[in-house]
């Protein structure tokens, strides 16, 4: 299986990432990118 | 530490600094990579939990964390530098629901990672190690951050609780961060499955899952198969007579997904007659999670 995880957002952008799940308006589960390593800025 | 934070429910979440926590010989700091969001996280913020109103604010939200071990405790038989995924239970061990291996009904949980404690949308999580499920080299990390929830609720509701087996016909309600995986885990325990969702674009995501699908559950009657097994992932309150109605006789419903204030009804004269089963889902249990955190053993 291939786990759907369609979008990151960075940390700052938390609230945006709820408000995504929220509303429905992204595909599977997204994820915060925290650490340097995860992406995030 | 950096973190985004509830600071007022149905307020946007905002950035804290916080302290680094306490830290026991028994415990792991984690550094977050990922944080998978979950629609129970948006239940948190909006402060419609049960445990809401006695949450002290501010509070970090998040419970898919992965991460990696950048400190560990003596007692931890973990290296710094293994990357884990936690689990989000901190379960007591001996009530009963921890003995008779239901610990997602712990009586006396300890601690929940980002429901009532601390979770990942900060840069670190000190948790005890028990909680920390090594990952393999061969998931990425950002596939991980779906794995204790998403993916985890997704397997207890289709395979333990579900009883999906080959052979099996399986309707998903919902196509959301848990349905489109629990598609994809009825298709890899060998069931037809098929999917029901009003999104276009998420009825397209659940048929390149190799799910057919359809857009009510009232179009479910105009299949051909029997469905043996509704999982319900949307939390709409209408769906379940609708399900009921689906589901063949002696078939299964399996609840994951809900809305606080709104009650479900179901047509108990169509379930009694055709002994459906109804049963719901909330969590995994350890041991869907990983060999280290055992429903036996108290996770602090």
């Amino acid at each position: 299986m291939t786990p759907v995880v369609s979008e990151t957002f960075p940390l700052a952008d938390a609230g945006r990432a709820l408000a995504a799940v929220r509303d429905g308006t992204v595909l599977g589960r997204v994820a915060v990118a925290v650490s340097a390593a995860g992406g995030a800025p | 530490m950096r973190a985004m934070a509830i600071v007022g429910y149905g307020a946007p979440l905002q950035p804290v600094d916080l302290a680094e926590p306490p830290f026991g010989p028994g415990d792991v700091r984690i550094a977050v990579e990922y944080c998978g969001v979950c629609g129970t996280d948006v239940k948190i913020a909006e402060g419609v939990m049960p445990f809401s109103p006695t949450l002290a604010l501010p509070h970090v939200p998040g419970h898919e964390i992965v991460g990696v071990v950048a400190e560990a405790g003596p007692d931890v038989p973990l290296a710094p530098g293994t990357r884990v995924v936690l689990y989000d239970y901190g379960t007591c061990g001996s009530c009963r629901s921890c003995v008779g291996g239901r610990e997602t009904t712990c009586s006396r949980l300890r601690r929940r990672i980002g429901f009532t404690d601390p979770g990942g949308f900060q840069e670190s999580v000190t948790v005890p190690w028990t909680l920390a499920v090594p990952l393999p080299d061969t998931v990425a990390p950002v596939a991980a951050a779906a794995l204790s929830c998403a993916i985890g609720t997704a397997y207890r509701a289709t395979v333990t609780l579900g009883q999906v087996r080959a052979g099996s016909t399986v309707a998903v309600v919902g196509a959301g961060g848990v349905g489109l995986h629990a598609a994809q885990i009825a298709r890899a325990a060998g069931a037809a499955t098929v999917v029901v969702e009003p999104s276009p674009q998420r009825r397209s995501a659940a048929v390149a899952a190799g799910a057919r699908a359809v857009a009510g559950v009232e179009d479910l009657r105009a299949l051909d198969d029997e469905i043996d097994v509704v999982v319900e992932t949307s939390g709409h309150p209408a769906v379940v007579p609708g399900a009921v109605a689906a589901v063949a006789p002696g078939g299964r419903v399996v609840l994951v997904g809900y809305t606080p204030g709104a009650p479900m009804t179901l047509d108990a004269q169509d379930a009694v007659l055709k002994e459906v089963t109804v049963v719901a889902a909330a969590t995994p249990r350890a041991r869907t999670c990983g060999p280290r955190s055992r429903s036996s053993r108290a996770a602090r």
